[in-house]
């Protein structure tokens, strides 16, 4: 048996290569740097794991004070987390109508002009470029505490999210139904919402429902700045000892929070 | 008979340097159903949105009902485009809103704006669209989500939309092109039934050539972005088959029916 006349046989037993030589080198080198950064970040901040370890035990004697639930002085609390619902509920409401329109004018099947695309564009990532905390300490240092700051700073940061969500939503329709009422006479105006519009529906609607979940959390976080909501409360009460209190509020927070999951996946199912 | 379209030495290059059409000129007469036949690429489609202008002619010119549309301001645009029906072989039709609704949309470019956006269509409007859908027998999926209709059912849906506009000229692009072989018969039949019955216009665009010869009473024959047959039915020949579509007749499906050849054969030498 020559090598010669076996070709086809001899290169069976060699190993056959089934991953992509390119991007299989770009995972590994992916991999690798993303250790060696975890590596300069832990001797940056000059963490001392053993440390860490030690006080580990900690958290559970403080988990098992805040499992004792208080039920003392529950309507603040009660009133606190409806004004987090409050803050949520109207963040999202406010957002949604300016995001239709920026998005629609950063949709390539809307705007022709690239230019005019790009500058909307721009707009939305600087806002977004800026996280909510930092809008709403700006907002709160105009018009002082309270959840006014709140749901403007939540505002900006939505809008943006939801314009870029929604411009994706609106450049998915296909292209055939805008032809269709093209074809027909009808103006872009017209073609937006009674085309473009009602096939994006159903996506928008479950973009509301993310964004409505996660600007639940992030109002509870906000009210530890000083916007007001169950966030304040949490942050009072643990300041304050009272572990307690703060476990019904955690509590609270908790079966919002699930609730509103809960709600959004069956929205998003039935629309 | 009078014209009713007459395209002059019209030429299409597209950005990327390819020449869809090249100085294509064609007249039809009013009451005419025109196929147009030709392999993929050789610039049906083109040809057909160059007619509504979906689609900006290089050079000529298209003259519909006595103006230029190559030359109308995009106000006039509109205005004529409500006189000119099209339909699409993905039917296109929004599929999250009801038949019906669909159907009303060729009443878009009538209405006032405010109406419109709102789909506040007039009484008389959706009577007809009602009557429409009963005479084509949708009338039992009215307010039905028009994505959940079979693709023969969406069609006809599509046809009743651009029926809706009152056209004088219909031009269908591959109306049966993804339908299975009943649907197609049947999408054919009333396209040609609803524009005889109403005096419009029809071109449409056709890989088979057999529905070509059953329905049209004209046929053009495309090959690379020049009319290399323009004649009715009965003159076309294998010959010119042959020319068209770049091959031996034997060796095609022509609507459905595959002529005896040597090609599995040729396969497998």
């Amino acid at each position: 048996m020559t090598v010669k006349h076996e070709g086809a046989r001899v290169e069976r037993r060699t190993k056959i290569q089934i991953n992509n030589p390119s991007s299989f080198r770009n995972v590994k080198l992916f991999f690798l740097g993303f250790f060696l950064l975890s590596f300069a970040s832990l001797l940056f901040l000059e963490l001392d794991l053993a440390k860490v370890a030690a006080r580990l035990p900690k958290m559970g004697n403080v988990l098992s004070r805040l499992a004792i639930l208080s039920f003392d002085k529950l309507d603040i609390l009660l009133k606190a987390t409806a004004e987090s619902v409050s803050v949520t509920v109207l963040s999202v409401f406010y957002s949604i109508v300016p995001s239709m329109i920026l998005g629609a004018f950063m949709a390539s099947n809307i705007i022709g002009s690239r230019a005019a695309r790009a500058v909307i564009s721009w707009i939305c990532s600087i806002i977004r470029a800026i996280p909510t905390t930092v809008w709403v300490l700006i907002i709160l240092a105009c018009l002082g505490f309270g959840p006014a700051a709140g749901i403007i700073g939540m505002c900006f940061h939505t809008l943006a999210f939801l314009a870029r969500a929604f411009q994706q939503s609106f450049e998915n329709v296909p292209e055939g139904n805008i032809e269709a009422l093209k074809s027909g006479g009808a103006s872009r105006v017209r073609i937006f919402f009674q085309a473009i519009l009602p096939g994006a529906l159903s996506n928008m609607i479950s973009w509301c429902a993310i964004r409505f979940e996660s600007n639940f959390s992030e109002s509870t976080i906000l009210g530890m700045v000083g916007a007001g909501g169950v966030g304040y409360t949490v942050m009072a009460c643990m300041n304050g000892y009272e572990y307690g209190r703060a476990g019904t509020a955690v509590l609270v927070i908790l079966l919002l929070s699930f609730g509103l999951e809960a709600l959004s996946i069956r929205l998003k199912k039935n629309i | 008979m009078n014209k009713i379209l007459s395209v002059k030495n019209l030429t299409k290059r597209y950005r990327n340097g390819i020449t869809a059409l090249s100085n294509v000129s064609m007249e039809i007469e009013h009451g005419e159903f025109v196929a147009i036949i030709g392999s993929s690429g050789s610039g049906k489609s083109t040809l057909l949105r160059c007619i509504n202008r979906l689609i900006q002619p290089t050079e000529g010119s298209v003259e519909f009902d006595g103006s230029d549309i190559c030359k109308l301001s995009s106000a006039e645009l509109k205005k004529i485009r409500r006189k000119i029906g099209m339909i699409f072989q993905h039917h296109n039709l929004v599929n999250s809103l009801t038949v019906i609704q669909n159907v009303l949309h060729g009443r878009l470019g009538y209405m006032r704006t405010i109406p419109a956006v709102l789909g506040l269509y007039s009484d008389s409007d959706r009577r007809k669209a009602l009557d429409l859908l009963e005479q084509t027998g949708l009338n039992s999926f009215v307010t039905q989500r028009a994505g959940e209709l079979s693709g023969g059912q969406q069609q006809r849906v599509g046809i009743l939309r651009a029926l809706m506009q009152n056209p004088m000229l219909m031009l269908c692009d591959e109306p049966i092109a993804s339908l299975d072989p009943h649907s197609a018969k049947l999408v054919m039949g009333l396209i040609k039934q609803l524009t005889v019955e109403r005096g419009i216009t029809c071109i449409v665009n056709l890989h088979q050539v057999e529905a070509a010869v059953r329905y049209a009473t004209r046929i053009i024959g495309l090959d690379h972005g020049n009319i290399v047959f323009d004649d009715t039915p009965d003159k076309l020949t294998d010959d010119i088959i042959r020319k068209i579509y770049g091959g031996n007749p034997h060796d095609l499906i022509i609507g459905g029916k595959m002529h005896e050849g040597t090609e599995a054969q040729e396969l497998v030498s």
